[in-house]
């Protein structure tokens, strides 16, 4: 992956997810989660999931290093939905050897009910 | 669940999780995070962590936890995080994620409460330290 060619803007593909409950079994099993017990998806599950797109698409090396995370839940989204995630690049530096990059991304129902919003920083190692 | 008035100052009740490698493999199934530096103790070593560690989302995600048990549908529905990640957690680690109710905000009629929030170890180290921002109404 050809990390200076992602300009600030880049836009990625969208790509599709189905909140499966398989997953969310997985999720709950790892968090000690009882939320789901409000039937939709958890916030971070949400994330995490919409966060899988990107990793496919980012190539991330091993070793990179989640810095931050801001994210904002605009309705529940359920198991079985399929949702959209749609992202871009916001920051993409080098400093002291290493690379600094921040993606937005928007999670929304087919139909285009937004669900989710965030922004992940993370820094790759060279 | 009842509503509950909430006052500044007022501490969310905190949650403890133990991270253990069984829990790191669960969530990395669940999201497709197989990054070696969460699983293979071999690779992790080499790297400035020094061992395994676990994934900043699975540690954000006991805040979640603990939003959600304190504001229900509120949080899972309409939450907001603005967080750092600012320490490692380890296999062996024993988090707490706490909450405390720092002013509230009214937007378009409704009224929100925002918090600081964040994650300690057993020795008190921070974790995760941030805000969080849940409507009451």
């Amino acid at each position: 992956m050809d990390y200076d060619a992602l300009k600030v803007g880049h836009e990625f593909s969208p790509d599709s997810f189905v909140l499966k409950a398989g997953a969310m079994a997985k999720y709950l099993e790892a968090v000690g989660g009882q939320s789901y017990v409000y039937q939709s998806a958890p916030p971070t599950a949400l994330a995490a999931l919409a966060l899988k797109t990107l990793i496919d698409k980012l190539y991330l090396p091993p070793g990179a290093v989640h810095t931050s995370q801001e994210l904002e839940v605009f309705g529940p989204a359920y198991v079985g939905e399929e949702l959209v995630c749609q992202a871009q690049v916001a920051q993409n530096t080098i400093r002291g050897g290493r690379r600094f990059m921040t993606v937005e991304f928007r999670v929304a129902r087919q139909g285009g009910t937004q669900v989710l919003e965030g922004l992940t920083s993370l820094i790759l190692p060279f | 669940m009842g509503k509950r008035e909430w006052k500044l100052g007022d501490e969310v009740s905190p949650l403890l999780r133990e991270v253990t490698r069984e829990r790191i493999k669960a969530y990395a199934e669940a999201t497709g995070d197989f990054n070696p530096i969460h699983l293979d103790e071999d690779f992790a070593i080499s790297t400035p962590f020094g061992g395994i560690v676990a994934h900043g989302m699975l540690i954000l995600a006991y805040i979640s936890e603990m939003m959600a048990g304190a504001f229900g549908e509120n949080w899972v529905n309409r939450g907001k995080l603005k967080v750092r990640f600012r320490a490692p957690a380890r296999p062996g680690d024993v988090i707490s994620a706490y909450g405390v109710i720092k002013g509230f905000t009214e937007k378009d009629d409704h009224l929100f409460a925002r918090l600081e929030v964040g994650c300690r170890n057993q020795v008190g180290e921070a974790v995760i330290t941030g805000e969080a921002e849940v409507p009451l109404d």
